[in-house]
C-alpha cells in the first residue's frame, strides 16, 4: 500500500490521517510496566553495559559525559587535513597552467592558519567529520595526482629520447655504409690509376 | 493453564509497533510532519534524541539520569550522550523505556559504527515488548544505519538525494518500490518542495 500525500502546511493533517489512523490503533499489550527496569538503572549496582561493552573497552573513556557529535578537536584535526590537501592541490593545479613553482603559490604560514581555522569552524558547524580512511585516501590522491601529468610529460620525454637514440644509430650505421663506400671508390681509383700508370 | 495461556494472547492481540523513517533533504518538511505526528497521535509520551537541540528549543530537555526522565506524560528531548565510566550512555537507556514513541532526529549524528549498531539492535530486539513506536529522521537512505531497515515498517519519504541503491540488500522486495517512489517523489518535488510520500511496508 502507498499512500501519497501532497504536503500542505496549511493543512498538514491532509491523508496524513490514514497514517496516523493507523498509528493510533492500540498497540499490542505486553502488560509490561512502565517503569520495569528502572529500579536496576538507578540502583547501586546500575548496568555497566551488557557484556559486549566492559570497562576495558576503549567505547567507555574516563572522561566527562559528552554526546555523539564533533568535538572541536576532531572537527580542528580534520580541518587541518583539509586545509593542507588544498594547500597542496590548488597550487600544484595552477603551477600546471601556469607553469610555475607551486612552493610560490602555496599559503603563508598565517593564511594556513586562517584557512585551518575557517574549515575547522564550517566542519563543527555542519557536524562533518573525516574518516582516517578517506583522509589516507586524499591525501595519497593530493599528493600524486598532481604528478600524474608530471609522469605522462616524462614519458613522451622518454619516448622521444628513445626515438633519437634510433635515428642517432640509423645516422651512424648510415655514416658507416657511407664510408665503407667512399673507402671501397678510393681504393677502386688507386687500383684504376695504378693500372693506368702500368 | 492453556486458558491462561489463552488469555495471554488474547492481551497480545493489537497492532505492532512502528519503525518508520522519516527522510528527505533540508528544509522538505521533515520536521514538521514530525510535529504534526506528534500532536495528532494519542500516545502518551515522546522522547526526541537529538543533537539539534535549537531546533527543539519549546521541549523540555531531560538526560536520562532519573526515573522521572523515563516516566511522563508529553514531549521530552534529550542529547545522546556517550557511554563513560558509571554512565551506559544515552542509546543502552532507551531499553528501559517503555510504552510510548521515541524519534531519533538527524541520527547520522550519533549513529556512526559498529558500537553504536550494537546498542541499537539490542534497541529494535526489544522495541515491540517495551511497545515502542520509533522514528528515524535523516536525510537520505544513506543516513539511515543498515541495521533499522530489517525492522522499517512505514518510510515517509520526502525529497532526497543519495540513492536507494546502497541499501537494496536490506531492503530485500521492497527495493523496487522505494526505487519508484523515490524517482516519482523527486520528479514531483520539482513543483511541490514539500510533496512527500508514505510507503507501507507492512
Amino acid at each position: 500500500m502507498v499512500g501519497e500525500v501532497t504536503y500542505n502546511a496549511e493543512l498538514p493533517n491532509g491523508d496524513l490521517e490514514a497514517f496516523l489512523s493507523d498509528m493510533n490503533q492500540d498497540k499490542a499489550s505486553y502488560s509490561d510496566r512502565e517503569d520495569n527496569g528502572l529500579d536496576e538503572l538507578f540502583s547501586e549496582s546500575a548496568p555497566m553495559g551488557d557484556g559486549e561493552l566492559s570497562d576495558g573497552d576503549s567505547f567507555f573513556e574516563d572522561k566527562e559525559r559528552e554526546v555523539f557529535s564533533v568535538s572541536p578537536e576532531l572537527a580542528e584535526l580534520s580541518a587541518d587535513f583539509a586545509a593542507m590537501m588544498t594547500d597542496l592541490a590548488l597550487p600544484s593545479l595552477i603551477a600546471l597552467f601556469v607553469k610555475c613553482d607551486p612552493e610560490r603559490l602555496q599559503a603563508t604560514r598565517e593564511q594556513y592558519d586562517k584557512l585551518v581555522k575557517a574549515y575547522a569552524q564550517y566542519l563543527q558547524t555542519k557536524q562533518i567529520s573525516m574518516s582516517p580512511g578517506w583522509m589516507l585516501i586524499g591525501v595519497i590522491a593530493s599528493i600524486y595526482a598532481t604528478k600524474v601529468p608530471l609522469a605522462i610529460q616524462e614519458r613522451k620525454l622518454k619516448e622521444r629520447e628513445d626515438e633519437l637514440a634510433k635515428r642517432e644509430q640509423q645516422l651512424a650505421e648510415n655514416i658507416k655504409i657511407f664510408q665503407s663506400m667512399s673507402n671501397n671508390d678510393a681504393d677502386r681509383s688507386d687500383e684504376h690509376n695504378t693500372g693506368a700508370r702500368a | 493453564m492453556m486458558q491462561t495461556d489463552l488469555t495471554n494472547i488474547t492481551q497480545e492481540q493489537g497492532r505492532k509497533p512502528f519503525m518508520t523513517m522519516v527522510l528527505g533533504t533540508n528544509g522538505t518538511g521533515k520536521s514538521t510532519i514530525m510535529r504534526t505526528i506528534l500532536q495528532k497521535c494519542n500516545a502518551k509520551k515522546a522522547l526526541i534524541v537529538t543533537n539539534h537541540i535549537e531546533e527543539w528549543r519549546d521541549i523540555q530537555e531531560v538526560d536520562l539520569s532519573q526515573r522521572e526522565d523515563f516516566i511522563f506524560e508529553g514531549i521530552r528531548k534529550t542529547r545522546c550522550y556517550q557511554p563513560t565510566k558509571g554512565d551506559i550512555g544515552t542509546l543502552a537507556k532507551l531499553r528501559y523505556f517503555r510504552k510510548g514513541i521515541i524519534i531519533f532526529d538527524d541520527a547520522r549524528l550519533y549513529m556512526k559504527d559498529a558500537k553504536t549498531d550494537n546498542l541499537i539492535e539490542d534497541l529494535m530486539i526489544s522495541y515491540r515488548q517495551q511497545e515502542l513506536d520509533i522514528f528515524v529522521v535523516a536525510h537520505g537512505f544513506t543516513k539511515v544505519r543498515p541495521v533499522f531497515y530489517s525492522y522499517v515498517s512505514n518510510i515517509i519519504l520526502f525529497r532526497t538525494l543519495d540513492s536507494v541503491q546502497y541499501r537494496k540488500m536490506e531492503l530485500g522486495e521492497n527495493y523496487q518500490r522505494i526505487v519508484d517512489a523515490q524517482a516519482e517523489v523527486n520528479r514531483k518535488a520539482i513543483k511541490d518542495p514539500h510533496f512527500y510520500k508514505w510507503i507501507k511496508l507492512w
